[in-house]
């Protein structure tokens, strides 16, 4: 059965390298000596400009790796092309997602003369890396509007959020924070319920507006009216052009090649190997929840039994908790 | 990489979704949430109490039972 239903948004990561300067022990990217290739970025020119014409509304690009800055000499033209070709009226616009512990020269002039955003990893505070970071982020001067701040909750780091949370809550930066996204157990719950609610109160006693900058795990807190996009209007494309619906399924069968004359979005929508976008699945215990409206059941793809039973005990209680503090400054408001 | 940086641009269009989708929770929606929360908690704490009530009087039986074996024991060895 054909399903093309109309797509407002259309927001692909791009993997320009596989290649790090890091090596996170919870990445789903295998480390390799992968680039995008100049075919590639044609291809994927050609693509978009055919989608703006025809579909789509607007096409938001993830600029994403292995760490995308190690590749700007590469991709920098390339995307710089593709702004100034669709950009002009607000219908394309570009993010990157990066460490940010090695800036290339040009980098800085690029992304501020194109309003393009900044996913920034700091998983910490007090470790080498995050100062390194923060050392980055200072002489860079960015808008705060346009920089978010991903941390993903570690058992070596974990303990400097509410730092964290102090420099986030000083700044004004967005900050997303994900529990383990592929379970792992470790910090235990109540270790990370502690931490969180000391975050929150951290945000909510310096004015942080919680519930426009702050978010916690993946569709969650976010009022946005959708699930995860992956399989609807996002997907991931690697560095050889393969297409996935999302970026954790690098190395299974791709849908499409961004290279190859297809309806790439047509195939997107219409794949029926992974249980997402029309395909979506939702375990039981989910659709009963009490908090489902905010939690939307997290990830179709990797909501294993064992991840849920740790992430739900999280979420009972820094959903509710979080529910209280922004009705609190509403009211203050 | 991080999963995903949730950045709030995917917008899906999907109708086969069971949740109520909104732009943004009002307050009466927030305070569903936690009334809810709240009322499942009440239930769980009474299923909790509950458990514990049965648990005592198994507890209880299980003493008085031993205290009986301990009886029969002692007469038993009183008539050896």
């Amino acid at each position: 059965m054909k399903k093309n239903y109309p797509v407002r948004h259309f927001s692909p990561w791009v993997h320009v390298t596989n290649d790090c300067n890091l090596s996170c022990d919870y990445c789903h990217v295998e480390k390799t000596n992968d680039i995008m290739t100049g075919k590639v970025y044609d291809s994927m020119h050609r693509v978009f400009g055919e989608l703006l014409k025809n579909d789509v509304e607007r096409i938001f690009l993830r600029i994403a790796g292995g760490e995308p800055t190690l590749a700007f000499d590469i991709w920098g033209p390339h995307i710089h092309r593709m702004i100034t070709d669709y950009g002009s009226d607000n219908r394309f616009k570009v993010s990157v997602l990066t460490n940010f512990i090695d800036i290339p020269d040009a980098f800085e002039g690029f992304i501020k003369a194109n309003k393009v955003g900044l996913s920034i990893s700091m998983d910490g505070y007090h470790d080498p890396v995050s100062m390194k970071v923060r050392h980055n982020i200072s002489a860079f001067c960015p808008d705060p509007d346009d920089v978010m701040i991903l941390t993903v909750i570690t058992p070596d780091k974990y303990r400097s959020l509410p730092d964290l949370a102090r420099y986030v809550a000083e700044t004004g930066f967005h900050w997303k924070v994900n529990a383990d996204y592929f379970y792992r157990g470790n910090p235990s719950p109540s270790n990370v319920i502690t931490t969180l609610t000391e975050c929150l109160d951290i945000l909510e006693d310096n004015n942080y507006p919680i519930e426009d900058k702050f978010r916690f795990h993946n569709d969650v807190m976010g009022w946005g009216n959708h699930f995860c996009g992956a399989g609807i209007n996002a997907c991931s494309i690697n560095t050889n052009g393969d297409m996935f619906v999302c970026q954790t399924l690098h190395g299974k069968k791709p849908f499409s090649n961004v290279c190859d004359d297809a309806d790439h979005l047509y195939l997107l929508r219409n794949q029926s190997a992974e249980p997402v976008g029309h395909y979506r699945t939702m375990p039981d215990e989910c659709s009963e929840c009490d908090l489902l409206t905010l939690c939307r059941g997290d990830c179709p793809l990797h909501n294993t039994k064992e991840r849920r039973k740790y992430l739900c005990e999280v979420k009972k209680e820094i959903l509710p908790l979080y529910c209280m503090k922004v009705l609190r400054q509403r009211r203050n408001e | 990489m991080p999963s995903c940086p949730d950045c709030g641009m995917c917008d899906c269009d999907c109708k086969k979704t069971v949740i109520k989708t909104v732009d943004k929770a009002t307050d009466k929606e927030f305070l569903d949430i936690l009334n809810a929360r709240m009322e499942t908690l009440r239930k769980e704490n009474t299923k909790l109490k509950n458990e514990n009530n049965n648990l005592k009087k198994k507890l209880a039986e299980a003493t008085k039972t031993k205290e009986e074996i301990k009886d029969e024991l002692m007469k038993g060895f009183k008539k050896i």
